[in-house]
């Protein structure tokens, strides 16, 4: 059993996790501010419950060690995978899995709506990491089979639900942790190229020719308001755009050190701006302390991000490697893609900002990956380890 | 190799934050954010309106037509009338009956009961509660003098418009729920309730204060009853009334009732005792229609209520167009829309402190007058109405047309002021009626083969025919074609190769057609007495198309010149360049391709009584072109002027007479102590086919049988005093496939020139019935 001070001693000695844990306390503390400018009770949810849960899985998940986490990756997954298959059911009670805002990707726990989507995301860093470990067939091109099916399975439950915004997570990061086990760039480039290649096949039939998009009507909407407000047309603005008008004028309104949290509260207040304490928090921080707040937060992620990646090159473990490289960029896309999609670059999808946006799974699983990479970090490198993923002989990273 | 590619990603990732942030930037620094501020902190700004008054249009004597007036309608709560309040009231007195008049104990009981048990208690009590609902109502009729069948078309109708509504709703919100769900998606989850079913509506308009106290104090005793807990008052559903301010547009004088003189008649309708007759629809055509604008309307980016520009400041017109306004839909409540409309109010105030931040008072909409004798446009279109006593409209076996007798005929008049431009009268028949608007619009947009919503006396082209034969003569003269005394000898048909002998090609006089005779030597007097062809045909060939064409452009045709209608047309004339000189030949006598309106046809007339100073025509006072000097010679001015008095007033003239039947003929025009000159013309005429609109996008697309065929029938007259030097006001009149121009307008135009009299334009003579002609066997008529 774990002794504390054995716990003491080896765990909280400095490293670079402490970093990220600091990144993570502060964004929160940030988003619990912020969501206090417009829902001044989830504010206080957020701090009295959801925090110190938080930190207790933060603390849960320092504690088993490595090779145990791995071992117990694939049950753990498999049980995911049973709650995200539950809650698309067809015959499912509503009141076990209510429908909200038209989707059913939570589970009412009675104290809390839980989201398998946020463990989801964090089961599938692990078993891909936990798959890749010691292999070199995904530097062949049939050897990527595996990881695209491992990333397919979730990503096709997920969007049953329907909750785009969280399937969308997985393929990025899937990319990110492929480049860090050293798949060949070429490869992943000409899947990448592909998939832009349909990417933009599909805005642009979208856009010039919407008999022929394959998205549902909603969603053609949302792209073709977005090319409207890049290109200066404010058709949109009252209806399919107004979501991302209103985020971009409240950012922009906040200008370079905000408006305060009385004003910006006013100000919020009336805008109306839709899901402000949730995908829309990044306005309310950029309105709030202006762009010196929204450029912390930029910053904050930047930091978390980068020792996050530096604890991966620290570490020699394999399953420590890769899953601290599948955080970073489950946290860097997620955070991207809310943040870009309020400043009018991305079209508007279901996402939150980790560690800021109100809600409680998301910030759970958010701090268990902290936990997990403060873990790694913790860990002495073990002298016999396998070198991992060193597959060069002096040649260049492109190959 | 894993460092590397850590170095990678964290460079990639950092370059992707950096794009954040500097798009951050580019949002809160600088005029981006200095034109988000000001959007951000407009939605602190709450606007309220205040609605204005539509100007009020009266006719030139200051009779009023249009105006807007405020008045109180009596509205009822949608559940009432819909059925659903009784049907809970009954349900309430059933639930307090079984808890012998608790409430709360009856509802414990209520909850053991089966369904049907529940529904047999509610309808034990359910017919109380109708019967409530029937007095209220019937008690409603009573106060406001209305009849109960017409509440009820209301109400049902009102039922009907919003359960439509509702369904439409439905199946958009299901359409929506599809596309989500898919198969998932639930009927009952798309079916709710529209804001409307909670509101109250209008069953009863525009009732008297007397009325409206009335029924306040009905409200009244039923307020009170309630706060004293009488549940058993059967005057509870009263609580669900409430009289509330209205706005509405009245035409006070769109019904009239005059009294017909119909002595003077041609001598087969002429009857000894008057008729009264009863008009409505008087100037509709004239003064228009308000409809609603939506958001979409074509006419809704015109004139938006505010609009965002380029940097994203508001623009506010307070005329501008919010959605659901009124706007003129046609004739002067359209093309005097500005005017009319007058300017909203609007203050706005900070939501946040409740300062008033800006305040503009409403302005009321500015006044229109007409050049509209209210009284004489009704009397004319009493003259013109398709009423069986009268007559005038309607196919006669007189008349030389194709048509079955007692055919109603369609046309239009038009009254002019010769000194001024201004039109005194228009009518378009058939004619339409607030009533036929209001309630049965199937019938004027509907008939596509009558086209009752074209005014056809400003909109409506017609082939000249011999109407324009003093057009081209004046032309001729203007343009020095000939000199104002040329002579030319008729032999019955224009001799284009001058070998004295008719071809087949060559167009023949009227005369010469029906008679075979010929006018022989004419001046140009007697050539417009007779209407003799081959005079024009050489005046035509002599001016050759271009020439004449820029003589018709000079007396107003082929253009239009703003009379103040928006239904205004142009009329056909031909680019010259396509024409040969045979064109000119037929334009000359006002066939081939050229047409013009009743009004331009008055007006070019009115020019050339003028010697020759066109003044464009105008329906709005104080609001007129500015006149073109035609330089007609003083000569042929008066052979005109001579030339139509000769065929109003001389045997042989083609406005002198009609035949009825072998011995019994009459004068066409027999007003006493009036100078009248007049002018017929017979215009070959397009067949008229049947036709409907199959696929509902209100154009015609479908040719049925053929209905009329023939000659439309003109007659435009010049009157003024028998002293008068010249003629006051020009009279032009049109029937459709009419036959004879003389035989079917030219009474109409009679009886025109009769009603300027008994409405004071003209002086009455002596007072003489008839004037039958009795002698002169040969009475030629074109």
């Amino acid at each position: 059993m774990i002794r504390l001070p054995d716990f003491i001693s080896t765990r909280l000695q400095p490293h670079a996790g402490w970093l990220a844990l600091g990144a993570a306390v502060l964004l929160s503390f940030i988003g619990i501010a912020a969501v206090h400018t417009v829902e001044p009770g989830y504010a206080t949810l957020t701090l009295t419950r959801w925090l110190p849960l938080a930190l207790l899985m933060l603390v849960l998940a320092m504690l088993p060690h490595p090779r145990v986490i791995g071992e117990l990756t694939w049950p753990m997954a498999a049980v995911t995978l049973g709650l995200l298959v539950l809650v698309v059911l067809p015959f499912v009670p509503r009141t076990l899995v209510p429908r909200i805002n038209g989707a059913t990707s939570w589970i009412n726990l009675g104290l809390m709506n839980f989201q398998p989507a946020e463990m989801a995301k964090v089961l599938f860093v692990l078993s891909l990491a936990w798959y890749l470990r010691y292999r070199e067939n995904h530097r062949t091109l049939p050897g990527l089979l595996v990881p695209f099916v491992l990333m397919g399975v979730p990503v096709l439950l997920i969007l049953k639900q329907p909750d785009l915004g969280s399937a969308l997570l997985l393929a990025p990061t899937l990319f990110i942790m492929l480049v860090a086990a050293g798949a060949k760039l070429r490869h992943l480039g000409a899947l990448l190229g592909l998939g832009l290649i349909a990417v933009t096949l599909v805005a642009v039939v979208t856009v010039y020719a919407p008999d022929y998009s394959p998205l549902k009507a909603h969603q053609q909407q949302r792209i073709r308001s977005m090319f409207a407000l890049a290109s200066g047309d404010d058709r949109y603005n009252q209806t399919s755009a107004y979501q991302q008008s209103k985020a971009m004028t409240l950012i922009g309104a906040g200008g370079f050190s905000g408006y305060g949290e009385e004003r910006a509260a006013v100000i919020l207040e009336y805008n109306r701006l839709p899901e402000d304490h949730n995908d829309m928090i990044f306005p309310v921080i950029v309105n709030r302390w202006g762009l010196v707040g929204g450029a912390a937060v930029v910053s904050l992620y930047g930091v978390m991000i980068f020792s996050m990646l530096l604890v991966a090159g620290r570490s020699r473990d394999a399953f420590a490697r890769l899953s601290c490289v599948g955080f970073a960029g489950m946290i860097f896309t997620q955070a991207t893609i809310n943040m870009g999609m309020t400043v009018g670059l991305l079209p508007i999808t279901g996402i939150t900002l980790p560690f800021i946006s109100y809600g409680g799974s998301s910030m759970l699983f958010s701090f268990a990956m902290v936990g997990l990479v403060m873990n790694f970090a913790s860990r002495r490198p073990q002298p016999l380890a396998r070198p991992s993923f060193e597959f060069d002989h002096a040649d260049a990273i492109f190959q | 190799m894993f460092h590397r590619r850590l170095l990678l990603l964290a460079s990639v990732m950092m370059c992707f934050l950096g794009v954040l942030l500097f798009k951050t930037a580019t949002l809160t620094l600088g005029s981006e954010h200095v034109q988000r501020r000001e959007q951000a902190e407009r939605a602190l700004l709450s606007q309220q309106t205040a609605s204005t008054i539509r100007g009020t249009i009266r006719d030139r004597n200051g009779v009023v037509l249009a105006q807007d007036q405020t008045g109180w309608d009596i509205a009822v709560d949608f559940r009432v009338l819909s059925g659903e309040w009784a049907d809970n009231q009954a349900r309430r007195a059933a639930i307090r009956a079984l808890g012998d008049g608790n409430y709360r104990q009856g509802e414990g009981k209520w909850r053991e009961l089966s369904d049907v048990e529940r529904s047999r208690a509610a309808m034990l009590l359910l017919p109380t509660y109708q019967q409530q609902v029937e007095m209220m109502l019937d008690t409603l009729a009573g106060i406001t003098d209305t009849e109960r069948a017409d509440m009820d078309r209301n109400i049902r109708d009102l039922l009907q418009k919003i359960k439509l509504q509702r369904a439409y709703a439905t199946q958009r919100k299901y359409e929506q729920l599809v596309d989500r769900y898919g198969s998932d998606a639930d009927y009952a989850e798309a079916d709710t309730r529209l804001e409307e079913e909670y509101q109250k509506h209008a069953v009863i308009r525009d009732v008297s204060d007397a009325a409206r106290l009335q029924v306040e104090s009905f409200i009244a005793s039923a307020r009170q009853a309630t706060l004293e807990k009488q549940d058993q008052s059967v005057d509870l559903v009263w609580q669900e009334v409430e009289p509330t301010v209205s706005r509405n547009r009245r035409y006070p004088m769109e019904t009239v009732t005059l009294v017909v003189d119909r002595q003077s008649f041609p001598t087969p309708l002429a009857q000894d005792e008057p008729v009264e007759v009863t008009v409505p629809g008087v100037a509709m055509h004239l003064l228009g229609r308000l409809r609603t604008i939506h958001a979409g309307d074509a006419l809704w980016g015109q004139r938006p209520y505010s609009r965002i520009d380029e940097a994203g400041r508001r623009h506010v017109d307070h005329g501008g167009y919010l959605n659901g306004d009124l706007i003129g839909a046609f004739g002067v409540e359209a093309s005097m829309e500005s005017t009319l409309r007058g300017a909203r109010g609007e203050t706005l105030r900070r939501r946040d402190t409740g300062n008033v931040v800006s305040e503009h008072p409403a302005t009321p909409g500015s006044d229109v007058t007409l050049t509209i004798d209210l009284r004489l446009q009704a009397r004319v279109q009493a003259l013109m109405s398709h009423d069986e006593r009268i007559g005038l409209m309607h196919a006669r076996p007189w008349q030389k047309n194709t048509l079955p007798e007692g055919t109603p005929l369609n046309g239009a008049a038009v009254v002019l002021d010769i000194e001024t431009g201004e039109v005194l009268t228009a009518v378009s028949v058939p004619t339409i009626t607030l009533d036929q608007l209001e309630h049965r619009p199937q019938e004027i947009y509907g008939d596509f083969t009558n086209e009752p919503f074209v005014n056809r006396a400003v909109a409506y082209p017609y082939p000249p025919g011999s109407t324009m034969k003093p057009i081209t003569y004046a032309a001729a003269v203007s343009q020095h074609v000939i000199d104002s005394g040329w002579h030319f000898n008729c032999i019955g048909f224009h001799d284009a190769n001058g070998d004295g002998a008719w071809q087949e090609s060559e167009p023949r006089c009227w005369v010469f057609k029906t008679y075979h005779s010929t006018h022989g030597e004419q001046g140009p007097n007697d050539a417009i007495k007779n209407s003799c062809n081959p005079y024009f045909f050489k005046l035509g060939e002599k001016l050759g198309p271009s020439q004449l064409i820029e003589a018709y452009h000079r007396f107003g045709m082929g253009a239009t010149h703003d009379c103040g209608l928006h239904e205004e047309r142009p009329g056909i004339i031909p680019d010259p360049a396509t024409l040969r000189v045979n064109d000119a030949v037929q334009m000359a006598i006002g066939q081939g391709p050229v047409t013009w309106t009743p009004l331009q046809a008055a007006s070019a007339y009115a020019a050339i009584v003028r010697g020759g100073l066109y003044v464009p025509p105008t329906f709005i006072v104080g609001k007129q072109g500015d006149p073109v000097d035609l330089q007609l010679d003083e000569t042929a001015v008066r052979e005109l002027l001579e030339g139509m008095y000769r065929s109003a007033n001389e045997n042989g003239g083609t406005t002198y007479g009609i035949n009825f039947s072998e011995g019994v003929s009459a004068r066409i025009f027999n007003a006493p102590g009036l100078r009248i000159y007049a002018k017929s013309g017979t215009a070959t005429a397009p067949p008229l086919y049947e036709r409907s609109d199959t696929d509902g996008d209100g154009i015609a697309d479908t040719r049925g049988q053929k209905l009329r065929e023939g000659d439309h029938s003109w007659t435009i007259a010049l009157a003024g005093a028998e002293d008068a030097p010249r003629p006051r006001y020009v009279v032009a009149v049109v029937c459709e496939y009419g036959g004879s121009g003389g035989r079917t307008a030219g009474p109409i135009a009679n009886q025109i020139l009769r009603a300027l009299q008994s409405e004071g334009y003209l002086p009455t003579g002596r007072v003489d019935a008839g004037d039958a002609i009795t002698h002169d066997p040969g009475l030629h008529t074109e």
